[in-house]
């Protein structure tokens, strides 16, 4: 589904990734895992097209930007870690831009709206404007507007952290729903346990690089140690840098 | 503290300098010489002209008492302060007491200027230049006991009668018997006030009570307000309006159709309705230039004044197209690139039309068919003009410097 190949790229003209290599397969669950400043972010900046490749390739169902930027845009869903709103939109109105730019049919995306927003207890805030929720909330606002498309592939930059427990649960279920339906889904997180749990594969950023990509069995080979759990591989990471 | 309020203030004077400059360019600097003469020149005849009319001293007390209103608390506070400067609590007062006397500056030159300006008013009324020393004393007295009050506002444990509304009434009845009466009655009630109120300030002062939120959100306000007025000049970046419902307005925000190809246009319209920062604007000029034109008779003068008017309507508007830039999904959205720039030039167009037809109606109220018409054309030209032919080229740049 999604297939980046040798990608550097960054801010201006300082490269943050150094040829970095993965791929999402169709059907699955990736967690993108790294520390801080591992350049997680930009990855995602890269592949949602709001930064430009120095180097490499981006392919999104086989296409790449350049080739056809709507068909490209259409067949992704994102969800930032830090909601962002139209300050001058009500709730109602932001799942209304949403139908209208992804040219949806009306009738079903509302009906997909109206069950989320009942699970995540927002359907009597429909005509308050989101931007003044507090950041769980808005991020709930965020998640609404991204399960309603038919996005083929769905980008989740750290979903966790500001969600209630019960949101996060909802969250999990809504991600296996979609993949079950046949979507992938690309999630960056610091929770381990959670990732480990649900996501069929992980890919290991180190330093703007990929240090390595595959199910937990393949991750403990690689390092290893035997029976690892991703809290046990993400350690041995970190430590491998303090030693280099 | 100390220190604090030292970087602080340096690096808010830098900040003013540089906009300031900007905003006092050449040309406005000559547009407000010139300005200034004819007013100074306007003013002399006036005063030359004028009798000890019984309204004059009620009048010049309420100018003053509007007068003591101008300048407000500057704390410089920054939103970061309520969390990190907490443990500095109760060395705050000492950085909000140097923020008041700072901002006791500006208004002090203020009010001296205008006492000067109004002593040959005074003459008129038999007083002399030693009762205009007075009148200035009991004027810098107000204001120093309205920044107390500024400040008290803050504190949770202030009385309910230390309002600035009170102090306001105060200094209008004391102007009002120091103008009909005697200015010594002004000088005595503003000195009572003003040390009485230092007097008994150190009580309701207590560090514990201050509430650094509200201080915080009143600081944003008044700066919000300052730049608001730089970025009338020039683009003031971070700049950010707030938002009102307006739901009346929601009949013409519904005149654009839900349909895909309509996604910036329906967006667009919501912006213009609901940020405070276009709506206002445009309604304040489109009815102070159709008041202009009420009283105007030639022709080619209407011409000019409907095509200046749209013109700075238009520019006022520009930024509209850049209030989207930080949200990201306004770059994700599998939109065409050109819909952006089409549907916010189709919206200016009509906008500036619309107030070119205002404009018009306003030159018509007063009965001038022939500049009624002259408004409209200047007018049209104008918003068509800049729609047609300067939007593309603008909106180029614009997205050259995002890139």
């Amino acid at each position: 589904m999604l297939d980046i190949q040798q990608l550097t790229g960054g801010y201006g003209t300082v490269p943050v990734l150094q040829n970095v290599s993965f791929t999402v397969p169709d059907q699955s669950i990736v967690g993108l895992i790294g520390l801080n400043g591992a350049g997680k972010s930009t990855t995602i900046k890269h592949i949602i097209g709001l930064l430009k490749p120095l180097s490499g390739k981006i392919l999104v169902n086989g296409q790449s930007l350049d080739d056809d930027a709507n068909a490209y845009h259409q067949a992704i869903a994102y969800v930032p870690e830090t909601p962002v709103l139209y300050p001058e939109l009500t709730l109602q109105e932001h799942i209304d831009l949403t139908i209208m730019a992804y040219d949806l049919d009306k009738k079903t995306a509302w009906a997909k709206a109206n069950d989320l927003l009942a699970k995540f207890r927002l359907d009597n805030k429909l005509a308050w404007f989101p931007d003044n929720f507090s950041k769980g909330m808005k991020q709930k606002v965020m998640i609404v507007c991204a399960f309603i498309t038919d996005a083929k592939l769905f980008i989740i930059d750290e979903p966790f952290t500001g969600l209630d427990p019960l949101a996060v649960h909802d969250l999990l279920d809504l991600v296996q729903a979609k993949k079950a339906a046949g979507a992938s889904v690309l999630m960056s997180t610091h929770i381990l346990a959670t990732a480990q749990q649900y996501a069929d594969e992980f890919v290991l950023l180190k330093a703007g690089q990929v240090r390595a990509q595959g199910d937990l069995a393949t991750l403990s080979d690689k390092f290893g140690i035997a029976d690892a759990s991703l809290d046990d591989i993400y350690m041995a990471m970190s430590e491998e840098g303090a030693r280099a | 503290m100390k220190h604090l309020w030292q970087t602080r203030l340096k690096q808010h004077s830098q900040a003013q300098f540089k906009y300031l400059k900007l905003v006092f360019n050449d040309h406005f600097v000559l547009v407000l010489i010139i300005m200034l003469g004819a007013l100074l020149y306007g003013y002399s005849q006036v005063v030359k002209s004028m009798t000890a009319a019984w309204w004059l001293p009620g009048a010049l007390a309420i100018v003053f008492t509007a007068l003591l209103g101008i300048g407000r608390l500057a704390s410089l506070v920054q939103k970061a302060d309520a969390t990190f400067l907490l443990p500095k609590t109760t060395e705050f007062p000492k950085y909000l007491s140097k923020a008041r006397r700072y901002s006791l500056g500006l208004p002090l030159v203020v009010l001296t200027f205008a006492t000067i300006a109004v002593i040959p008013m005074l003459k008129v009324l038999n007083l002399q230049v030693f009762d205009a020393i007075a009148l200035g004393v009991s004027l810098w007295a107000f204001k120093d006991a309205d920044l107390w009050l500024q400040v008290l506002s803050f504190y949770q444990g202030a009385p309910k009668w230390a309002k600035r509304r009170y102090l306001f009434g105060i200094a209008l009845i004391a102007l009002g018997f120091g103008f009909y009466i005697h200015p010594a009655i002004s000088l005595v009630v503003s000195l009572v006030v003003a040390l009485g109120l230092r007097w008994q300030l150190g009580v309701w002062l207590d560090p514990a009570h201050l509430d650094g939120l509200q201080l915080v959100a009143a600081e944003a306000k008044r700066m919000g307000q300052i730049y608001r007025f730089y970025n009338l000049f020039t683009d003031v970046p971070g700049l950010q309006g707030t938002v009102k419902r307006r739901k009346y307005l929601d009949g013409i925000a519904k005149t654009v159709f839900k349909k895909q190809k309509n996604t910036w246009a329906w967006l667009l319209i919501r912006s213009f309705l609901r940020r405070t920062e276009f709506l206002g604007l445009y309604l304040r000029l489109v009815v102070i230039g159709a008041l202009c034109l009420v009283f105007v008779q030639q022709w080619w003068l209407a011409l000019l004044l409907s095509a200046l008017f749209v013109y700075l309507i238009g520019f006022q508007l520009l930024p509209m197209y850049q209030v989207h830039d930080d949200i990201v999904f306004s770059y994700l959205y599998p939109l065409p690139a050109s819909q952006k720039p089409q549907a916010f030039k189709a919206l200016i167009g009509k906008l500036l039309s619309l107030a070119a037809v205002v404009l018009a109606l306003g030159a018509l109220a007063g009965g001038h068919w022939l500049a009624a018409i002259a408004a409209l054309i200047g007018g049209l030209v104008i918003a068509i003009g800049l729609a047609v032919w300067y939007l593309p080229i603008r909106l180029q740049q614009f997205a050259k410097a995002r890139s």
